[in-house]
């Protein structure tokens, strides 16, 4: 797929009488697109982002590769979802003795992050109300239980915990925590969360949490690259907190927490890098046709329904365009209208799409979109079901993995795991390479949910190389495998 | 009068579940799988490789069962009782159980005696089998009735249910009554409980399995089972791909390829927990040096390996868990490939190159035996040895290769000890349980810590672990533990492989279990119309 993409960034500038884009020998734009082919965004995105005026095609190029680890970082968040909060909900109900009490913090935490605002607020404030737990941790819950008022319109009592919010230590961290949580609630200038957020970057250390919070100030004050370079300055593997306890004898346990929220912070971070790139690369008439095409879909994602339905409509407006991009285009655009409550127009208009089409990439969008949007699809499903019996399994990889995606969002978890299995290279089984991480992250969900803990262990353990990021999500199947395993003991050789 | 009609009608329902299952799929058909190896020993109780837990899977059962969504179902107990401190556990056994029939004899009934049996024989001193350190947590097992059996833990345990899925063996099942040796006929020739009987081991080692007519949860759908051993992995495929076999156990990495193009035939992942690894005996003077242990393990390129020979389709590991178990460390790293620190830690350990260049200390040459099982003699495995004694030369020390026939090699590591260096791969069920590889208590004949490691340090954390009713209590030790392992290098642990296994769409409702295999396939079943 990508080497076809490259092929149509340049006939598509060849198609508008543009000069072909030359690679000059030392430009490591291709060099990147070879990272990008290969999955390895984290790496790609590294070697043009310290380029110095970087031209054109190389703004599209790291547009694009934002725009897919966006999409990672998006499907990694619902798959940690899944997991974290079951381990941390698992941790509380464990018995009296070695009982954590930092559990509930990050459990009140990761419901925020999931749009779970009552279930937070119960959370934090038992937090607030145990006086073991650090005055600090007291006080970001009453930040977060602010965050959660403010979702409840209660925007005065809002504010009066974001004040009142203080600890005997970790004072830093508090004041971070109070800018993000009004970051995320728009309830401040952008001027003073530039100020907090530059000021606290000056530190010479700054704790996960700490970074995370600057990541969301950043985002909020429109300033992705410092968001960036802030994310880049740490191993996004490493916990949170730590959390110690004492042993009368013998091994002391310890347990480690993550920010949930940091994976869709990452997500937006990479979005709004997206579409800044893509917003430059527009700029340039030879580029300006696949901007336009990618900007409809970092705009889409971004919420900017009726900006991302100009770019998409100014993409189908040009003659040139290569068909199956354009067939793409439409089906973009079907689920723009969805999400502009279009619901009857989109399904409509995927339906005729899947009817006239055997375009495997197409039919794949189709079905991702569906997907995306919840929508039924009955009659897209049964034509893409035809058209997988009649063909060549191995044309069909990206679609059976779209397919396995619509099911995994329909919570029938063997029937995601039947297509996306259907989809994957077995011979490089774990290789983000050969398999589209999305997928395999999607495939890591599904097998979770089923309780087949270690397919999904296995394929975080390979893409833990390239997305360090993924380590909260091991942790926490992990910690649930361990809880929910029923073997006996044995072991045998093979 | 009612009482007689309520027995009567309790009767009817019970001896209704014996006969053919109720789904309204179809019975018939016959599943020959590929082994790659014959088996010994097909009882429960002595066998140690996977082969034939397979098979026991299939003819035997315990009290309770663990289905695919990882709960504890009642097998041949009905129902159970554990008492509020968790140290008692009271089960009441189904009364519609029988052992399947030998030759011109009517099947007996299963009851309490056998459950007491099967404990009593397995924890006998005599007995050969590495289940003891198991089951070292019981107390005793009691009968209080023809259908009711009492567990007396010495301690409650964390998952102590899941325990009694051990296999039960029949009271007049081996010829001796107190303890089982390999030498008993019933190790060869068992019955049990279970969806598949016995019918015979053909010459060629073919181990023939028939539906037991009357299998508690109805007769297994499939007729006949066949285990067909290979001697060489690498025509596996091929007898797949020509219709000689229905299904592959585990497919060889460099086939999944071909495998995955036809569409005849749908490869299953499972069987994540699993790796391979050279071990050591320390017994050896020189391999009870650590430092010639870490030697070794970074005079090799394990990565170079896996890609050559495998394709890059595994992991390489650092420590003594697969990397899809709860248990692995994330912190800790594979050793890195450095010959340099290899030359060093044998000049550090007291080595100097002799006049052939191998290395020698005290009069004595850096020359080791390394020991494998003919059956694993796929090409990627002579390659791998091959490779294997090649890295060594470059640092000094001289490897003698040895491929023996299974028993033979099983018999030289587990009873006589007589290796330096085997190559070998375990595989493990979730629960990450490594006790019997490197407890020190685990040392001795048939036992599986084989190469003789003992650390008390180990020992402590072994102990611990299995005390403890704390979950993140033992994740912290299983940490500890790898740390450790992966400092001290009794195995140079080496990487986890790709593992599907491959079956004929025929085969339909395939549910595989990650470590059993067969637990479910009294379900699956063959569609009449593709039925041989």
């Amino acid at each position: 797929m990508t080497r076809r993409l490259a092929w149509f960034v340049i006939a598509l500038a060849l198609g508008l009488g543009a000069s072909a884009a030359a690679w000059g020998a030392d430009d490591p734009v291709p060099a990147a697109m070879k990272l990008y082919e290969k999955r390895r965004y984290e790496q790609a995105a590294r070697m043009l982002e310290g380029v110095k005026d970087i031209a054109p095609q190389g703004q599209l190029v790291l547009g694009m590769i934002y725009l897919r680890n966006a999409d990672l970082h998006e499907v990694l968040a619902r798959t940690a979802a899944a997991a974290e909060l079951d381990y941390l909900d698992k941790l509380l109900k464990t018995s009296a003795e070695g009982h954590s009490r930092y559990a509930r913090l990050y459990l009140a935490e990761a419901l925020l992050a999931r749009g779970n605002a009552r279930e937070a607020a119960r959370h934090f404030e038992q937090v607030r109300a145990d006086p073991a737990i650090e005055s600090r941790y007291r006080a970001i819950a009453s930040i977060g239980l602010g965050s959660v008022l403010w979702t409840q319109r209660d925007a005065a009592r809002a504010r009066g915990l974001w004040s009142a919010a203080a600890g005997a230590d970790g004072a830093a961290e508090i004041v971070l925590a109070r800018a993000a949580a009004q970051a995320g609630a728009r309830a401040v200038d952008v001027q003073s969360l530039r100020r907090v957020a530059d000021g606290a970057g000056n530190a010479r250390e700054l704790s996960p949490r700490a970074r995370r919070y600057l990541i969301e100030i950043y985002l909020a004050a429109g300033a992705p690259d410092k968001a960036l370079a802030v994310a880049q300055a740490a191993d996004l593997g490493t916990a949170s907190y730590v959390e110690g306890f004492k042993a009368a004898k013998g091994t002391a346990k310890s347990i480690s927490f993550y920010d949930l929220a940091l994976l869709t912070d990452l997500a937006q971070l990479y979005r709004q890098l997206a579409r800044r790139q893509l917003e430059q690369a527009a700029a340039d008439a030879r580029m300006k046709p696949s901007a336009e095409y990618y900007l409809a879909e970092a705009l889409n994602a971004l919420g900017s329904n009726d900006e991302a339905l100009a770019f998409v409509q100014a993409f189908l407006a040009r003659p040139q365009a290569p068909a199956q991009y354009r067939e793409r285009a439409r089906a973009r655009q079907a689920l723009i209208a969805h999400r502009q409550g279009r619901g009857a127009e989109a399904e409509s208009a995927w339906t005729a799409m899947a009817e006239t089409s055997s375009d495997p990439e197409v039919l794949a969008d189709i079905v991702l979109g569906c997907a995306d949007a919840q929508a039924q699809c009955a009659k897209v499903l049964a034509r893409v079901a035809q058209v997988i019996e009649a063909g060549d399994a191995r044309r069909y990889r990206r679609l059976n993995f779209a397919l396995g995606s619509y099911h995994l969002r329909k919570k029938d978890y063997a029937r995601a795991i039947a297509f996306m299995e259907a989809g994957r290279d077995k011979s490089n089984k774990n290789k983000i390479e050969a398999n589209d991480p999305e997928m395999l992250a999607g495939l890591a969900e599904a097998y979770y949910r089923i309780k087949k803990f270690s397919e999904g262990l296995e394929i975080f353990f390979e893409m833990s190389h390239e997305f360090p990021v993924v380590r909260q999500i091991q942790e926490a199947v992990q910690g649930v495998y361990s809880m929910e395993q029923r073997s006996a003991g044995d072991v045998r050789i093979l | 009068m009612k009482l007689i009609a309520s027995i009567a009608v309790l009767t009817l329902c019970l001896s209704a579940q014996a006969g053919p299952k109720s789904d309204g799929r179809p019975d018939g058909g016959v599943l020959n799988y590929s082994e790659y190896g014959r088996t010994a020993t097909l009882d429960p109780i002595t066998s140690n490789e996977t082969i034939s837990l397979r098979i026991t899977e299939l003819v035997f059962n315990g009290l309770v069962g663990i289905d695919e969504k990882q709960e504890i179902v009642p097998e041949l107990a009905e129902r159970w009782e554990a008492s509020k401190d968790g140290r008692v556990y009271t089960f009441t056994l189904r009364r519609d159980v029988k052992w399947h029939p030998r030759e011109g004899e009517e099947a007996r009934p299963f009851t309490a005696d056998d459950v007491v049996f099967t404990y009593n024989i397995m924890m006998h001193p005599k007995t050969i089998t590495p289940l003891k350190v198991r089951y070292e947590f019981i107390e005793k097992i009691e009968k209080t009735g023809d259908y009711t059996v009492v567990c007396t833990l010495k301690r409650p345990i964390l998952n102590a249910l899941a325990k009694f899925s051990f296999k039960i063996i029949p009271r007049h099942g081996p010829t001796n009554s107190q303890f089982l040796t390999r030498e008993d006929p019933f190790v060869r020739n068992p019955i049990g409980t279970g969806p598949y009987m016995l019918k015979t081991v053909t010459g060629d080692g073919e181990v023939v399995l028939l539906a037991n007519p009357d299998y508690f949860k109805g007769r297994a759908h499939i007729d006949k089972f066949i285990a067909k051993p290979f001697a060489d992995q690498n025509i596996m495929a091929q007898a797949l791909m020509f219709n000689a076999v229905d299904m592959i156990v585990l497919v060889n990495p460099r086939n999944l390829p071909e495998v995955q193009g036809d569409k005849r035939f749908v490869l299953q992942p499972y069987n994540a927990l699993s790796y391979s690894f050279f071990g050591y005996n320390v017994r050896n003077p020189l391999l009870a040096d650590r430092r010639v242990r870490e030697a070794i393990a970074v005079a090799v390129n394990r990565q170079e390996m896996l890609d050559s020979f495998f394709n890059g389709q595994g992991t390489v590991i650092s420590g003594p868990f697969a990397p899809g178990s709860w248990a692995y460390n994330l912190d800790v790293k594979p050793l890195p490939f450095s010959p340099e620190r290899a030359r060093a830690l044998l000049a550090e350990a007291g080595f100097k190159p002799g006049a052939d260049g191998i290395m020698e200390k005290g009069g004595q040459r850096l020359a080791l035996s390394l020991k494998v099982p003919i059956e694993k003699e796929s090409e990627a495995v002579k390659r791998v040895v091959l490779a294997f004694q090649n890295y060594l030369k470059s640092v000094g020390a001289a490897i003698k290769v040895e491929f023996k026939e299974w028993q033979a090699w099983k018999e030289d590591v587990f009873l006589e000890h007589n290796f330096d260096i085997v190559f070998a791969s375990w595989v493990f069920d979730d629960s990450a349980d490594i006790s019997s590889l490197f407890h020190s208590a685990e040392i001795g004949s048939w036992k599986n810590n084989f190469g003789g490691y003992s650390n008390p340090e180990v020992d402590g954390l072994i102990v611990e672990s299995k005390l403890t009713l704390d979950h993140e209590k033992r994740r912290t030790i299983n940490r500890k533990l790898h740390a450790i392992l992966a400092e001290e290098q009794p195995y140079a642990f080496l990487w986890t492989l790709t593992n599907y296994s491959a079956y004929h769409r025929k085969l339909r409702r395939v549910q595989i279990h990650p470590y059993k295999f067969f637990s479910f396939a009294d379900e699956w079943f063959i569609p009449a119309s593709e039925q041989k």
